[in-house]
């Protein structure tokens, strides 16, 4: 593109502007004079909405318009000394940056930034006034804890990246900038703790993202499917999250994060599956407590991938595997459907799968009324009517609530797909079917990295010393070391013999000393 | 010419315990007791322990002599390139033909005990598509599923034999070495072949990153494999009696059956499923990996996946047409395969070794 | 390389999708049995093997759903359906099975095997046979001989239990813990007595009784189904020598073999104390027991092989007639020795008899030998049932009145 220059003719100036941005309606240009005998003609352009409008009328118009009067500066107002006069002692705004190129400075109007043209300079002042309108901080919708911080992310970035840094004051942690789209221009951030993190790490988050060449970016997605490893899975490569505290304690392991402008979602590399089945909140809780939800997650990661297939196997081809009466419940209960249970399944599935997503879309009080739908019309008249066995209804809203239990939508979203395949599996082959696609999904799995790292590290590599944070979450106290495979640049976390013991007792005298 | 990887020292014992138990623990008991009657388990846990263990010394030297080759490699610069060449080819089909027999295995397990109206085929399909994914991503995937498998195997099979105790009479392995050692030794020729199937390791000693604990390692794979069929053969006979043991083809599978907890927790065979397919896959996809890196490097292929095809469609065909019945397998198991099993396993590796010794090759140096 | 799972999972659904699913079987195309029983009758003058299966119907346990009672049955709402065929040999009878049902015959869920008296006296091989080769039976069914014929103790009414097959079950498991008065062995120990040189089965055996209390109808109605007239017991034990059935044992008979072999749980002893030093007269006592063990211990003296048998039993004191007290310990004494007495005598009879009379080794001495002498019993081994009968046992029992229930002495009435 063109470089243009800044004309010393404010005239030419705006003639320049108007034509780059042409039928931009939200521009804004206003012309006035600086002093009085010798007045400096002076523009402002700016975006309306982007700019902090009180600031520009208290610091800028007012202090050059009025404030100047009581001043003596006003008298020697020329065009010579008034760059530097309106720059060292007029302006009263922190940010303030010079530029000379008509293209930089209109990039610069459309970030937010107040442009200042004096007659007769080849410059114009850029002033950082920012400010839009924008949602407060407020709780994470989809990751919510009962203890922990409340905080989430917006979609400002320097929000965003103001809530990390509150919580990691070093210098060591590092917000490099990019842009990436060629029209949407999206400020991105790649955040992560120098000395910490696997230099080759940081360099491959920096040249995938230095390959992105698209027009757009308008939320981390994008990018998320633009630098993961594998193209073709059911499952995320890179964590989501918006929670702050979560992105600082990944930090704190060695990984990265790359924080998007206009998006609360922040992503995190490399990511495991072991980490989608783990929430903040186990970190906060007592050790033994959150070792438990743990355990209970994993049991319910399988209770939802594989009990509708497991239902179907059993009823269709394993009976033995069932209790007498339990067997005789299920058959009296499965005379009359006059569909076999495949079919069942895969229809009750469906429908759940529908409702959700019905709930989901719809806005909240027609939201409830869908689920008053499901429950009823679908659940119980479908049971009545003799379509459906009560124990199929059982066993979805079983999986569907397991399935809830899991706390990162990555973590839950393949089990959902995975579910159908495994039923047809089921289906035809019975438990030997659904163990084919285990195995089937297990190959895959173990196949998976992310940044390098094995997907389903700690497990397989096994890593006998990341297990103090995989099913069980062990004390604090007892964190010694950080991930092997993120963080081997600084193993140490902490130093070790920091269990909390029962203090010494105390001798009898001087605890009678200090109560006499 | 192999693919860059790495299997730590714990990944292989791992990874030769389910070699060996995934099947060993279904076939050994019932083709041991056949001969060995409720000496059977002696033969299990003293002659085949004591040749495994001698197994393992072979492999271990042939390893620290040789720590970046396979057999194929080391058995030219033993013996020469025609013989070697040779070699190498035997120990390729080899390779294929057992992945075939233990396809088959798989399949006519199932087919007997769980599911008979569907032919075998079907699961000797799904079983090599599994193994030829798993072999095509390389040894490391097949090591980190064997992470996920051992779990499922160790809980299930110790799970088995605990919830068993019950049941257990202890005075049916009276009257202890009732023939002689002459019957344990007779009986233990099974045994001892699936304990030389650790020599597998022949063919994943240039992935190997700890030369050190290789010995070590194979120890352990031989020990501990030991103890878990032991135990699993003497919880068989305990419940079933030296006299009804012989009547059955997979006793651990009827074990599994009669357990019955209060009357709760029972019919467990299905687990046995879970174990068997679970743990196949990583059986048949190490020897099937095994097989085709035979190929690759015989054919002296810069990558290992061009032959995964071919070589699946091999292992298919001789899965399904080597054997006419179930008959014919059990024999083939209790006859020629130990045979021509400790031929491949023992006998070639021991004279490679011997080689190596005499002419002072291999100089060791691990780095 | 990522796209592998996709296509491995599409793969996997085009292979089995397209070759269909055969050894699918939905719960409706099952006939879901819970016990069966083996027959042996004349047809025209030829002896035919008939084969009793009690199919349960899921929906007949709650509504109405009469499914065309092939048995004769009226067709109403009777949670069972009995189902007899005949046939050449036992396959063949088995197999004609489906001539009756619709349904595929289901046996993963039989509990209970009843031989009839007649099949049981013949040789079993054939239906031992059957019974291994079936993939579907499980060990844990148990096997019980009946008197009369199997098809009666099928149709049978449960008393209790909705289903037959379950009162049969608890029948066993109550009558084996709590009276000790007969003895069931499941079908893996069934085998394994046949299959042992050194031992011979013992089962259960069932009597089929007049009910009065059906008159007035329990259960639906009546048919085939279930005949209302009748319902069963469990006493006492069926004796084989090899496999072929030797003769019947008493409840006392197998209270004895219980003591014997050591299986003896709870139960009752009724003595009748002696007269002692002139204090009690004629007293009825109860012996109480809670629990036993038996020791079987062959030995071979001077080249003559012995066997001996040590009992201990302990128990609590029953019912007492209460007129004089007894609870002292110099008493308990005598009590205690009255109790072995009676005991050893309940076991020398059943000794006797399963030795002498039907010459079945049900407790398995052979076995014994074999393990504490596996040389003189390979020796023997050929011939131990000639020599069974003339094997010298020496039977020593011990008893123990540990506790004497909630009550010392019995109340005085006065």
């Amino acid at each position: 593109m063109e470089k243009h220059a800044i004309s010393l003719d404010l005239q030419e100036n705006r003639w320049e502007i108007q034509a780059i941005f042409e039928n931009c309606s939200d521009l804004v240009i206003r012309e006035f004079s600086i002093g009085a005998e010798t007045a400096v003609k002076a523009m402002v352009v700016y975006i309306d909405g982007l700019v902090d409008i009180k600031i520009a009328n208290q610091h800028l118009f007012k202090s050059l318009m009025v404030d100047i009067w009581e001043t003596p500066v006003a008298e020697n107002i020329n065009q010579k000394n008034v760059a530097a006069l309106v720059k060292d002692r007029l302006i009263s705004v922190g940010e303030l940056k010079e530029s000379r190129q008509l293209v930089e400075l209109a990039d610069n109007v459309l970030t937010g930034e107040m442009a200042l043209f004096i007659d007769g300079q080849d410059k114009a002042f850029l002033l950082g006034i920012k400010k839009w309108d924008q949602r407060a901080v407020e709780e994470p919708a989809t990751e919510t804890v009962v203890q922990g911080p409340r905080d989430g992310f917006t979609e400002s970035l320097r929000t965003n990246t103001s809530l990390i840094r509150r919580r990691i004051k070093t210098t060591r942690l590092k917000f490099e900038a990019k842009k990436v789209g060629l029209l949407t221009k999206t400020d991105i951030c790649i955040a992560y703790i120098q000395g910490l993190v696997p230099d080759e790490l940081v360099e491959e988050v920096r040249q995938r993202i230095s390959r992105i060449n698209v027009d757009s970016i308008l939320e981390s997605g994008y990018i998320e499917e633009l630098i993961e490893d594998e193209a073709f899975t059911p499952f995320s490569l890179i964590n989501k999250t918006e929670r702050p505290d979560k992105v600082a304690a990944d930090l704190l392991e060695g990984r990265v994060a790359i924080i998007v402008d206009t998006t609360p979602f922040v992503l995190i590399v490399p990511a495991t599956y072991p980490q989608m089945l783990q929430s903040p909140e186990d970190y906060y809780i007592r050790s033994i407590f959150s070792s438990f939800i743990r355990i209970l997650r994993f049991v319910n990661l399988n209770v939802a991938l594989l009990l509708p297939s497991l239902y179907v196997a059993v009823v269709t081809f394993h009976q033995e595997m069932l209790p007498t009466p339990l067997l005789l419940s299920i058959a009296a209960a499965r005379e009359f459907v006059p569909f076999p249970a495949f079919v069942e399944a895969l229809v009750m599935e469906l429908t759940f799968e529908t409702l959700r997503e019905a709930g989901v879309r719809l806005p909240r009080p027609f939201g409830q009324a869908v689920s008053i739908v499901g429950a009823l019309v679908i659940g119980q008249a479908a049971v009545m009517a003799g379509l459906v066995s009560p124990a199929m209804v059982i066993i979805v809203s079983l999986t569907a609530i397991a399935n809830f239990t899991i706390p990162t939508v990555a973590g839950y979203l393949p089990i959902r797909l995975l579910r159908f395949p495994l039923m047809f599996l089921a289906a035809t082959l019975g438990l030997f079917g659904i163990m084919a696609g285990v195995m089937a999904i297990l190959i895959h799995l173990c196949s998976l990295r992310s940044f390098g790292v094995p997907y389903l590290s700690p497990v397989a590599p096994f890593s006998f010393r990341d297990f103090k944070d995989m099913i069980f979450r062990f004390p604090w106290w007892a964190m010694f070391t950080r991930p092997r495979l993120v963080g081997y640049k600084e193993p140490a976390r902490q130093d070790f013999h920091q269990r909390p013991r029962k203090p010494e007792p105390r001798t009898r005298e001087s605890s009678g000393d200090k109560h006499s | 010419m192999v693919e860059k990887a790495k299997i730590s020292s714990s990944q292989l014992w791992l990874l030769l315990f389910t070699n060996v138990v995934a099947t060993g623990v279904l076939f050994v008991p019932a083709v041991t007791t056949l001969k060995g009657k409720q000496d059977a388990w002696l033969s299990i846990a003293v002659v085949a322990t004591i040749f495994g263990l001698l197994t393992a010394i072979v492999i271990s030297s042939l390893a620290k002599r040789f720590p970046r080759e396979t057999i194929m490699d080391f058995s030219i610069s033993l013996w020469g390139r025609v013989l070697g060449k040779i070699v190498g080819l035997l120990y390729m089909f080899y390779f294929i033909h057992s992945t075939g027999i233990i396809v088959r295995q798989f399949g006519e397990f199932l087919v007997t005990a769980f599911m008979p109206e569907t032919p075998l085929e079907v699961f000797n399909l799904v079983l090599v598509i599994l193994a030829a994914s798993a072999v095509r991503n390389g040894i490391e995937v097949i090591v980190r599923m064997n992470q996920f498998v051992i779990p499922l195997i160790l809980i299930i099979f110790l799970g088995l034999i605990v919830l068993g105790i019950p049941d257990w009479q202890p005075e049916e392995l009276l009257p202890m070495l009732e023939k002689g050692w002459g019957r344990v030794m007779e009986a233990s020729l099974t045994p001892v072949f699936w304990r030389s199937q650790i020599a597998l390791t022949l063919m994943l000693i240039p992935f190997l990153n700890n030369h050190q604990e290789t010995r070590i390692s194979l120890i352990k794979a031989v020990l501990v494999i030991g103890f878990i069929l032991t135990v699993e053969t003497m919880a068989a006979i305990m419940i079933f009696g030296n006299e009804l043991i012989v009547n059955y083809v997979f006793p651990t599978f009827y074990l599994a059956r009669y357990i019955s907890i209060f009357e709760f927790v029972e019919r467990l065979e299905s687990l046995i499923i879970v174990v068997w397919v679970a743990g196949v896959t990583v059986k048949v996809a190490l020897w099937y990996y095994c097989a085709v890196l035979a190929a690759a490097q015989w054919f002296q292929l810069k990558n290992h996946k061009p032959v995964v095809l071919p070589i699946g469609v091999l292992v298919l065909y001789f899965s399904v047409f080597l054997f006419a019945n179930t008959r014919e397998i059990v024999e083939h198991l209790s006859t020629q395969a130990p045979f021509l099993g400790l031929f491949f396993t023992f006998v070639v590796p021991a004279l490679l070794w011997l080689t190596a010794i005499i002419r002072r090759q291999g100089g060791g140096k691990v780095g | 390389m990522g796209k592998r799972l996709v296509v491995l999972l599409v793969l996997l659904s085009f292979v089995l999708g397209l070759s269909g699913c055969w050894s699918i079987r939905e719960t409706e195309e099952l006939a879901i049995i819970g016990a069966i029983g083996i027959d042996k009758v004349k047809v025209d003058g030829k002896e035919k093997y008939r084969f009793v299966a009690q199919v349960i119907r899921p929906d007949g346990m709650g509504l109405n759903q009469g499914s065309g009672g092939g048995g004769g049955g009226s067709g109403n709402s009777k949670p069972v359906w009995v189902i007899a065929t005949l046939g050449d040999n036992l396959d063949d009878a088995h197999r004609n099975f489906n001539t009756r049902s619709e349904r595929k015959m289901f046996l993963a869920h039989n509990k209970v095997i009843i031989l009839s008296e007649q099949v049981a006296k013949e040789s079993l091989q054939e239906i031992i046979d059957l019974l291994q080769r079936e993939r579907e039976l499980r060990l844990r069914s148990w096997v019980m001989v009946t008197k009369g014929e199997a098809m009666s103790a099928l149709t049978a009414q449960p008393q209790l239990e909705t289903l037959l097959h379950e009162e049969y079950e608890s029948l066993v498991d109550d009558t084996r813990s709590l009276v000790s008065k007969a003895y069931v062995m499941d079908l893996k120990d069934f085998f394994v007595a046949l299959a042992d040189p050194g031992r011979d089965p013992i089962t259960g055996k069932i009597e089929i009784i007049p009910s009065k209390e059906m008159q007035s109808g329990g259960h639906g109605g009546g048919g085939e189904g279930m005949s209302p007239k009748t319902s069963i017991r469990l006493t006492g034990a069926a004796v084989f020598r090899k496999d072929k059935l030797a003769g019947w044992l008493g409840d006392k008979e197998t209270k004895g073999y219980l003591y014997l072999s050591g299986k003896a749980q709870q139960g009752v002893i009724p003595l009748r104390m002696p007269t002692h030093g002139g204090e009690w007269g004629d007293l009825d006592v109860s012996f109480e027991m809670t629990r036993s063990s038996s020791k079987i211990v062959p030995v071979i003296e001077g080249g003559k092989l012995k066997v001996k048998i040590e009992i201990e039993a302990e128990g609590d004191l029953g019912e007492h007639e209460g007129k004089l007290p007894i609870a002292r310990p110099q008493d308990l004494e005598v009590i205690n020795k009255e109790a072995a007495r009676e005991i050893k005598r309940m076991a020398r009879q059943t000794l006797t008899k399963v030795q002498k009379e039907y010459k079945a080794d049900i407790l398995g001495i052979g076995d014994k030998i074999h393990k504490k002498y596996p040389k003189t019993w390979a020796a023997i081994e050929d011939r131990w049932l000639e020599l069974y009968p003339d094997v010298e046992v020496e039977i020593k029992v011990k008893a123990h009145v540990r506790r004497t229930g909630m009550i010392g002495e019995s109340l005085k009435i006065r």
